[in-house]
Order: C-alpha cells, then sequence, then structure tokens
C-alpha cells in the first residue's frame, strides 16, 4: 500500500454528490494506508453550504475551505495543495469513471509517474458562448507566443501528483498554468491514463470579468517580454530624442533664418524626452528583476473559513504495527489515558 | 519531544506524536525544560511549503507562529521560506533516568544493567533466558534492545535498517543559546540544547548518518571519522552565525529504522509477536514518548 493522499474536490454551482465521494474514498482506502480529502467551497450558495457542513459530519479526516470569494477553479486547486499533507494529492470531480480508473492511476503513479493525468470522454464541460470560445482561443494562442508554453484548454479535473510536484506547482510562480499543464518538464515523468467515458456534466465557465482578469495577469506574468518590450520602448525613445537633439544643433549650425528661441525649445524637449526614456527603461528593467525574485501570491487569505471532520479514521488506531506492517486499533476506550483526549 | 512538528507528511504520526508529548508533559513535568524557545524553518525547495506546514500545526492543533524578526535575520536572506516558533521542548535525559530509576526501585523491578541475554528456548507457556550466564525463565519476553533486537535470539520478519549517526555537540553563538532551531523538511539540520551537557546538539538529514546496514547480522557498524565540520559548514549556509559555533565532541550511536517507512515521514512504532508460541514481542520505537502508545497496546492484550 501507498502511504497517504490527499483528495481535492472543488465544489462550484453543482451539488454535492456525496455518494460519489465516498466511493472515491472507498476505492483509494484500499490503496493509501491514510486518505484525507480537501474540499474547496469555490463561490458555493448558502444552500450547498448546508449541504457540505452536513458532509462534514460524515466524512472522515475532511477539510472543507470556504472561500471569501468565487476564484478561477485553478485557483482553488493551488489552495486545496497548500491544505494536503499527503504524500500524493488526487484532483477528482468525482465521477464514476474516476473512481473505477483509481487502480490504472495508481499502477501508473507506482511505476514512478509524478504526474499521471486520467482522460476520457464526457465528465464536466464548461460551456461558453461564441465570443468567450473565441477570445479563450486567442489567450491561448497569444499566452503561448509570449509565454514559450501552451496553456491547456482542459482543466485538470482528474490526476494525481506525488508531493514533489504538488509542491512544485503550489510554489512556482505560474502555478496557475502549471496546475493543468500535461508536463511539468523532465524532472517529472509523467503518464497518461485513458478512463471510461461518463455522462456531460455541463458546467458554466468562469465568470468573464476574472477571466479576462485571469488572462491579463498571465500574459503580463507569464514572461518578461511585455515588460522587456516597454524597455526597448525605452531604449528608441532616447535614441529618437538623441537623434532629434542633433538634428537641431546641425540646423542651428547651417541654417539662418532659425526662429529665436526655436532651438533652445526643442533641444530643452528632447533632452526632456531623453532623461523621461531613460528613467522609462531603467524601471522597467528593474522591475523584471524584482518580479522575476519575488516569491508567488500568498493564497491563504482567500479562505474565509476552515472546517473539519470530527470523524478520523485514524483516530482509533494507535501508531504501532505489527510484524506484517498492519496498524494496530487502539486500547479499548476505558484504558485510553484522559490524557489523550 | 517533537510534539508533532517534525512529521508533516505523516498526519497519523504528528497527531500521535502530539498527543504523548502532553502526556509525557503532564507526567515528567520536573524533567522537562519548560523556558526552550523552539522555532522551525521551512526551507526554501523543502518538501513542505510553508503554507502547509502552517496548514498542518492547525490539523493536529499544534501551536505554531510567525517568528519574531530578530529569529528570522538569524537566517541568511532566501535560504528559507518562513520561521515559525512552536511549542517543542526537551528533557534532561540525567534527571529523567534518576527519576526512573527510583520508580523501578519502589515497584521492586529487578533492573540488571550491561548484562548480555540469549533466548534459549520457548514453549506454550514461557520463555528460557540466558542472562549474563544465569539462566532465567518468563511467561513473556519484551526485547527492546532497539538496534540489536535479533541480538536476543529473535527472528524478525520486519525489515530493519541499521545506520551508524553522528550527533555533534557544539557551544552554540550567543544568539542560539537556550534555543531550539529546526530546518525542515529535507537534508537539512537541527540545534537543540542538550541539558546533559550544557551544550547544543547538531545533527544533519545529509551528514548524520554515516553507513548503514539493510541486514542485521552484517559487519559490525564503526565510526572511523566525524563529519561535524561538513555539519557545521552547511548549517552555517543558512545560520551564518553557526559559523561562530565551536565543535566540542561527536557523539555516535547506531540508528535503527523499518526499511518500509525509511521514505516517508511516518516512524509508527513495530511490535512483532514471535510465531513461535508468541510469548516474545520485540518492540521498535525511537522516541521516548512511545511509551504510551504501548501502554495502551499491552493494556489491550489478553494475558494469561
Amino acid at each position: 500500500m501507498l502511504s497517504s493522499v490527499t483528495a481535492i474536490v472543488i465544489v462550484r454551482e453543482r451539488p454535492v454528490d456525496s455518494e460519489m465521494i465516498r466511493r472515491l474514498l472507498t476505492a483509494l482506502t484500499a490503496l493509501f494506508v491514510d486518505v484525507e480529502t480537501v474540499i474547496v467551497a469555490n463561490g458555493v450558495s448558502v444552500d450547498q453550504s448546508l449541504t457540505l457542513k452536513n458532509l462534514l459530519e460524515r466524512l472522515p479526516d475532511c477539510t472543507i475551505l470556504f472561500l471569501r470569494e468565487e476564484v478561477h477553479d485553478d485557483v482553488a486547486r493551488l489552495l486545496g495543495v497548500d491544505h494536503a499533507i499527503s504524500d500524493y494529492v488526487l484532483f477528482a470531480t468525482p465521477v464514476q469513471a474516476e473512481v473505477d480508473a483509481i487502480p490504472a492511476m495508481i499502477a501508473a503513479l507506482r511505476e514512478g509517474n509524478d504526474l499521471v493525468i486520467g482522460e476520457g470522454k464526457g465528465g464536466v464541460i464548461v460551456t461558453r458562448s461564441w465570443i468567450l470560445a473565441g477570445l479563450f482561443w486567442l489567450f491561448r494562442r497569444v499566452y503561448w507566443l509570449i509565454a514559450g508554453r501552451p496553456y491547456e484548454a482542459q482543466p485538470p479535473h482528474f490526476r494525481i501528483l506525488s508531493r514533489a510536484a504538488a509542491l512544485y506547482i503550489a510554489t512556482h510562480g505560474d502555478g496557475e498554468v502549471l496546475v493543468r499543464a500535461r508536463t511539468f518538464g523532465s524532472g517529472f515523468p509523467a503518464a497518461i491514463v485513458p478512463i471510461g467515458a461518463s455522462p456531460p456534466l455541463p458546467a458554466r465557465g468562469t465568470p468573464t470579468r476574472m477571466a479576462v482578469a485571469k488572462a491579463l495577469r498571465l500574459i503580463l506574468t507569464g514572461s518578461a517580454l511585455p515588460l522587456r518590450f516597454a524597455s526597448y520602448l525605452g531604449s528608441f525613445g532616447g535614441i529618437m530624442s538623441a537623434l532629434y537633439a542633433i538634428y537641431v544643433l546641425l540646423i542651428y549650425l547651417f541654417k539662418t533664418d532659425v526662429e529665436p528661441g526655436w532651438t533652445t525649445l526643442s533641444l530643452q524637449s528632447a533632452g526632456m524626452m531623453f532623461l523621461l526614456s531613460l528613467q522609462f527603461l531603467f524601471l522597467s528593467e528593474y522591475l523584471i528583476q524584482i518580479l522575476s525574485s519575488s516569491p508567488p501570491a500568498n493564497r491563504r487569505h482567500l479562505v474565509a473559513r476552515e472546517s473539519r471532520s470530527t470523524l478520523s479514521g485514524r483516530s482509533s488506531r494507535l501508531n504501532l504495527v505489527d510484524g506484517e506492517g498492519r496498524f494496530h486499533i487502539g486500547a479499548p476506550q476505558r484504558f485510553v489515558s484522559p490524557h489523550t483526549k | 519531544m517533537h510534539n508533532g512538528y517534525h512529521y508533516p507528511r505523516a498526519y497519523a504520526t504528528a497527531l500521535k506524536s502530539r498527543n504523548n508529548f502532553e502526556r509525557f508533559v503532564a507526567e515528567y513535568a520536573d524533567v522537562v525544560m519548560r523556558h526552550l524557545k523552539s522555532y522551525y524553518a521551512i526551507a526554501r525547495g523543502s518538501r513542505v511549503s510553508a503554507d502547509q506546514f502552517e496548514a498542518f500545526c492547525q490539523t493536529i492543533g499544534a501551536f505554531c507562529h510567525p517568528a519574531p524578526r530578530d529569529i528570522e535575520q538569524l537566517f541568511e536572506l532566501g535560504t528559507v521560506e518562513r520561521v515559525f516558533l512552536v511549542h517543542e521542548l526537551t528533557f534532561d535525559a540525567i534527571e529523567l533516568a534518576t527519576r526512573l530509576h527510583t520508580q523501578l526501585d519502589a515497584a521492586g523491578i529487578d533492573l540488571r544493567l550491561k548484562s548480555e541475554a540469549r533466548i534459549t528456548s520457548v514453549d506454550d507457556i514461557g520463555v528460557d533466558l540466558n542472562v549474563s550466564g544465569r539462566q532465567e525463565r518468563a511467561r513473556y519476553v519484551f526485547n527492546c534492545t532497539y538496534a540489536e533486537l535479533e541480538g536476543v535470539g529473535v527472528e524478525l520478519k520486519t525489515r530493519i535498517k541499521k545506520e551508524l549517526t553522528e550527533i555533534v555537540l557544539i557551544a552554540p553563538p550567543p544568539q542560539i543559546l537556550g534555543r531550539g532551531f529546526t530546518v525542515m523538511d529535507g537534508p537539512f539540520f537541527s540545534i537543540i540544547p542538550f541539558p546533559a551537557s550544557g551544550l547544543h546538539t547538531l545533527s544533519h538529514v545529509r551528514y548524520t548518518p554515516h553507513e548503514a546496514l539493510a541486514n542485521l547480522d552484517g559487519a559490525a557498524l564503526r565510526p572511523v571519522r566525524t563529519n561535524g565540520i561538513a555539519m557545521l559548514r552547511d548549517s552555517a549556509r543558512y545560520m551564518p552565525c553557526l559559523a561562530r559555533a565551536q565543535i566540542v565532541e561527536s557523539m555516535f550511536e547506531i540508528k535503527a529504522v523499518l526499511v518500509r517507512n525509511e521514505d516517508d515521514d511516518a516512524r509508527p512504532i513495530l511490535v512483532e509477536r514471535s510465531e513461535k508460541g508468541g510469548r516474545i514481542f520485540s518492540v521498535l520505537g525511537a522516541k521516548i514518548d512511545n511509551v504510551y502508545e504501548l501502554r495502551d497496546f499491552l493494556r489491550s492484550q489478553v494475558w494469561n
């Protein structure tokens, strides 16, 4: 058996399928010693909150993160990773096809892969208007052009990551892009496991305002290229100002019919433009250096409330194994010291 | 006593460690150093992020608070993500030994230290042993010989790895004195006051283990050199003030770990009951507060 896994489930507008979560946990319990669940309630309604609280009373080792405001699902997944303390992290919807595919996913994990992606037809399908679909297509092309790596169209509904891979995306500045990437590079072997088809579950896309803000943010921070372009503009402006100053001096020296004051005024404006362009150039370069060395933003402030289940599959056992490596169930309650309570 | 902080990737071990910490501190209050200030630093490149460590501490209910600025400044800029003040204590080993001796005397327990024990035969109602040349018979035998579990004549199913380890005793610089620092989670180090000598111990995940044997009947592990300077120099990369620490001496010990838990954070206690007769229990646990876990286990058993 593998050591421990954290299943991360994002809940938005769709009702929580507690039966499916229970099936997922049962499948995981057969393969992992410790299983915990982190449910990220991302902009849920009051009714949904009540349902989740009821679920918490029945699910052992479960944490629910109620977010202050709705965020992009990928940010919610990264928040889940920030709260995961197991050796493996699983993103799940969950649907029956995912539950059935768990053994195959774990087999790929045992082969040494750090990222195992389950792919199949159906499941959660994001619906977008043709305008938004076009803008999304355009964004992905622009992002690829600027950042030199793809922004995957499919959200990471079902995948399992080793702790090292999960930590890599959680602490990397481009975590929101990496979380849906199909590979993290040569240091993290990845495998794709085909899973069975699921009935389609239509879901609304990210709100337009949030999607546009995210797209602009990723384009501007995904690479230093936009800021570098501003830096090049500064250089260009400086060179043009210097050339203009030379032109003004040449006119002053070789032309006789120059209006009084034109030379002074022109040299003054060229000099000012030259200084402004230099400032622009240096500030852009400084910003590039600052942004490249600054750590990713802390996401924990997004959590409004963190609730944990009182049930635990671990609390009834001692941290004691026998010769076969099986954990020992604890002493009868009457023998347990009051200090442990 | 780790109070759970040391096992951020093994919730069960962490939770038990946390519970047992409270029990130990309450029961052995007179030998515990309560004034110790302990800090955990999460290194850049650690196996847990600072956020995950904080979330983990909340989950197990352990105190965890950002360290003050003067403590953060002890670390080289950029080497650690965040530093936390935690509630982790240490105990005076000499005082604890004295107290336990008194308790054993009061309970009328025959304690024979520096004696060699060997199991000679086992039957359905008891075990015959040779203890330093004297033949003894016991209804049950608890083999708690740590790294020498198979040395008393019991065959174990569980694979145990023996490591020759070195812990360095250092005279720390004034900034460190009386404070404990642990840099997590990976090939980092820990500096903890060692009241018995008035010094601090320095252990390092990379340099503390010297050599290892996965087979218990292998050649004996003996120290041939010290890694003290390497430990101190690597630690000083994170805490520059450690460059002024003085190495006083090295302590070598054979450490035993379960092979199956070598790569994860889990440190369960092994209780393996002998197949023949079931009257010999081999116990392997590395932490002092494991006694409570074992006590709960023993009380759950039926003895005849």
